[in-house]
């Protein structure tokens, strides 16, 4: 005992003094005086490249003078953002303000944040918003998304104003059907603009080529799958909304003639065999290799990035995007699940525990006003634009020197927030902006936003906290009964006169009570 | 009085083997801290597990959870398939890395046991991710194995789309990546055994094969029913990652285990409680089974875990 007593003595008083340190930490973080406010926000990671923390950037800076409020942002390192998250809501001891997606990523949603006690309810203190509260005048679609079925407004919205109205919409899509438009002009076809065109286009590459006429990445492989298809029938393979009400793609008879008429183009070998089987790198292959005719994809990561390979890997090929095919019925929808959604669900809200709710109100709501969507969008006047003698707004030399250089969202991420993630409004002036300076460069609202409807696609509604598990039950049973049963029967495993009876299954499994609670929760959501 | 003589054998005890004692004080700390401290947790199976109002704070939900998961239509289904999967693996996958340590251990010419040890224990080290994307090589329609069956007029397919092909597959290829890795165990008890026995058996005039049979495996037995032991703890935990990696709906039916289809619940709605349900479910099972087995083979033979 006497032996060990100096040198046990010695660890003791280092773990005291550990223990001592880490407890002068956090009661450090905890004091916050005056306008002095924490921020917990995810990085971008473009931003990330350039910047150690928001508070580098330029229009951030802009903006902590021009409201006299000082933010200590708090950034999880980057991958590590879900269970950072989780580890402040279990701490309960939240920082003042909270950017995350309280609709998709929080788990029970919005509702279940503020029953948590983790965020406000901002209602009272909206005479401090005043630029948002604008905005919910104007645009009742914005309030709703931002508010929870029982009237709470919980958040500072991550929102497009091109979602905003009908006109724009097109300028938000972002996926759509992709074809090998050399192969379709040395057949003497013109771009397929119904369902039975892009039949006959797919027997034609068949015939003529050694290729898979179409191929997809399963029945709903990222925004590759086979389910796209049945948007031409108007309806979805799960639920979507159809007139004032919601219904479930099973339920419907055109989803029957939609698995009728896949199971056709798959008995004619029109669509790849292995298509159950399809990675995401296995259509990437199929794609650059020149083997596929046709796919759904995304237009940055599976059009632009796949055409720049196959410049190398087949030099004579044409990678184009065509209009979505119209049915039956003779109209187009898409099935973005996000092309209407005004804000997806990410946002800012206010702790229980901020210490100056008024000051955070003030902080946030600048984002809403005219003067903050173009410091926290587009820049800095003399810095990233001028105004020209038309009243016109333009990129000032030094930037576009920088676009030429890299490209338009890398230099975006070296001066302001960025769009996607950060609670504001993306003003149309932007998009103006761009349009005007880059002319064709949105290719995508041309062709896939062209006469599309977005009607099929549903709002973000909520269950209720005790609905949701029974939701959830439910619907996992039915999707994995419906894509093991689909599946077989396009692909001839299964005869196609099976398919009443899977219906008939789904509806046992509890599909039509699904189905009510959906509907339920919609009617909710209109009423708020 | 009793308790002093205890109390006093423990001080004695503590003198003695002090230096042991302190070297175990960082694994029993690591045990503490990162496997009986967690366990607490495991109460959520029972609650309505909310973040915000944490672990002790969240609500009871009673047995809900688990009738969830009992009463799903699938449950017969994913049991069966967990079950099966891991039987499978136990018949073929456990025996393998001990064939292969006794025909290792058979092999005279050093360099040639070097080179096949180093060559088994590769597939260990890469990554499941890989190692998937291997299997979907070889099986697809122009991979390996059906340019090799090609030869024989077999017909091209996709072998991960043939429902009946998936627990072939996922075997053999268990196999391939743990046989290298699992005979190290086999190896190390072989060294333990008294080389003597094989001189006797020698002269007793006992074939190679006759010694394999009457020396090295008695003498390995202890350790083989030890990870038998062992191995039947973890009969329900097929792992998600190489059945996530390489299933897909149409072959649901022969692949889905309990957990995949619990994280395809979990990933929907964000359930702990319910994936920790089915958690708490799968390690009661492989706990009793654990304690039968180690109870069966107390009463048959003398090894046994405790």
């Amino acid at each position: 005992m006497k032996v060990y007593s100096r040198k046990s003595m010695l660890c003791l008083i280092l773990a005291l003094a550990l223990l001592a340190g880490m407890g002068a930490m956090s009661a450090n973080a905890e004091e916050a005086p005056g306008t002095k406010l924490t921020f917990w926000c995810a990085m971008d990671s473009k931003i990330a490249n350039n910047y150690a923390s928001y508070e580098d950037l330029a229009c951030m800076k802009a903006l902590e003078e021009i409201l006299n409020i000082d933010i200590e942002w708090q950034h999880p390192p980057v991958g590590e953002e879900a269970s950072q998250f989780n580890l402040i809501v279990a701490s309960q001891k939240y920082p003042d303000m909270i950017f995350y997606d309280w609709v998709n990523a929080y788990p029970g949603g919005p509702e279940k944040a503020l029953a948590d006690g983790v965020i406000q309810p901002l209602n009272d203190y909206m005479e401090y918003a005043p630029n948002l509260q604008r905005w919910f005048d104007e645009i009742p679609e914005l309030k709703k998304q931002c508010t929870t079925d029982a009237g709470t407004i919980y958040m500072f919205p991550t929102a497009k104003e091109i979602c905003m109205y009908e006109e724009t919409l097109r300028k938000n899509i972002w996926m759509g059907p992709i074809y090998r438009a050399d192969w379709a002009e040395a057949l003497g076809i013109e771009e397929p603009r119904t369902l039975d065109e892009v039949h006959d286009m797919l027997a034609a590459f068949k015939e003529e080529y050694d290729c898979i006429p179409f191929t997809s990445r399963g029945l709903s492989g990222g925004s590759s799958g086979l389910f796209y298809i049945a948007s031409s029938y108007g309806v979805l393979a799960d639920f979507f909304v159809d007139g004032d009400q919601i219904n479930h793609g099973l339920l419907t008879p055109e989803f029957k003639d939609y698995v009728e008429t896949m199971a056709e183009w798959y008995a004619e070998g029109l669509i790849d065999p292995d298509f159950m089987a399809v990675s995401k790198d296995g259509l990437k292959a199929k794609v650059t290799n020149g083997e596929a005719g046709m796919f759904y994809g995304t237009g940055s990561g599976n059009w632009q990035s796949f055409a720049s390979i196959m410049a190398t890997t087949v030099p004579e090929a044409d990678l184009e995007i065509m209009h979505f095919p119209t049915g039956p019925e003779g109209k187009a929808y898409t099935a973005q699940w996000d092309i209407n959604l005004i804000a997806p669900g990410a946002g800012s809200a206010i702790s229980t525990t901020c210490t100056d709710i008024e000051a955070a109100m003030r902080f946030l709501d600048y984002g809403y006003s005219p003067e903050g969507m173009i410091l926290e969008n587009i820049g800095i006047e003399g810095v990233n634009y001028y105004i020209d003698e038309n009243g016109d707004m333009q990129y000032t030399e030094e930037f576009l020197a920088q676009v030429a250089e890299k490209d338009l969202s890398t230099v975006n991420a070296m001066y302001v927030m960025p769009g996607s993630s950060w609670s504001t409004i993306e003003p149309l002036i932007k998009n103006e902006l761009n349009d005007r300076t880059f002319p064709n460069k949105d290719p995508l609202a041309d062709i896939w936003g062209d006469g599309v409807s977005a009607a099929l696609i549903l709002p973000p509604i909520t269950a209720t906290a005790e609905e949701a598990d029974e939701l959830a039950s439910i619907m996992n049973q039915v999707k994995t009964y419906r894509d093991e049963m689909i599946s077989k029967i396009i692909m001839g495993q299964v005869p196609f006169e099976e398919y009443d009876t899977v219906v008939e299954q789904c509806k046992a499994m509890g599909l039509e009570r699904a189905l009510e609670i959906e509907n339920a929760a919609y009617e909710r959501y209109q009423s708020r | 009085m009793k308790t002093l003589k205890l109390l006093e054998g423990w001080k004695k005890d503590l003198s003695k083997y002090k230096y042991l004692y302190i070297m175990a004080i960082p694994m029993v700390v690591y045990y503490i801290l990162f496997n009986y401290m967690p366990m607490y947790g495991a109460v959520i199976a029972f609650k309505d597990f909310s973040a915000g109002l944490g672990t002790w704070g969240s609500r009871y939900a009673g047995l809900k959870y688990f009738s969830l998961f009992f009463n799903d239509v699938y449950f017969g289904r994913i049991l069966r398939n967990t079950i099966e999967i891991s039987l499978l693996d136990l018949a073929f996958g456990f025996p393998a890395p001990i064939i292969l340590a006794l025909l290792i251990n058979e092999v005279r010419q050093n360099w040639f046991k070097k080179l096949v040890q180093t060559v088994s224990y590769v597939p260990h080290f890469i990554s499941m991710m890989v190692i998937a994307g291997l299997i979907i090589d070889f099986t697809s329609r122009d991979g390996a194995i059906n340019d090799l069956l090609a030869l024989f007029g077999v017909e091209r397919k996709t072998m991960l789309l043939v429902p009946g092909l998936f627990k072939p597959i996922y075997i053999i290829s268990d196999i391939w990546q743990k046989i290298g890795w699992g005979s190290i165990v086999y190896l190390g008890a072989l060294t333990g055994v008294d080389p003597e026995l094989y001189e006797a058996a020698s002269i007793d005039g006992t074939g190679r094969f006759g010694k394999i049979i009457h020396v090295t495996i008695p003498g390995i037995l202890p350790t083989i029913i030890i990870m038998l032991i062992l191995r039947l703890g973890s009969i329900m935990n097929v792992g998600y990652e190489k059945i996530i990696l390489l299933y897909n709906p149409t072959i649901y039916e022969t692949s889905d285990v309990i957990s995949s289809y619990s994280y395809r619940m979990g990933l929907q709605n964000m359930n702990y409680s319910y994936s920790t349900a089915v958690g708490l479910f799968n390690s009661v099972i492989n706990f009793l089974l654990v304690i039968g087995a180690n109870t069966i083979s107390r009463k048959v033979g003398e090894t046994s875990l405790w």
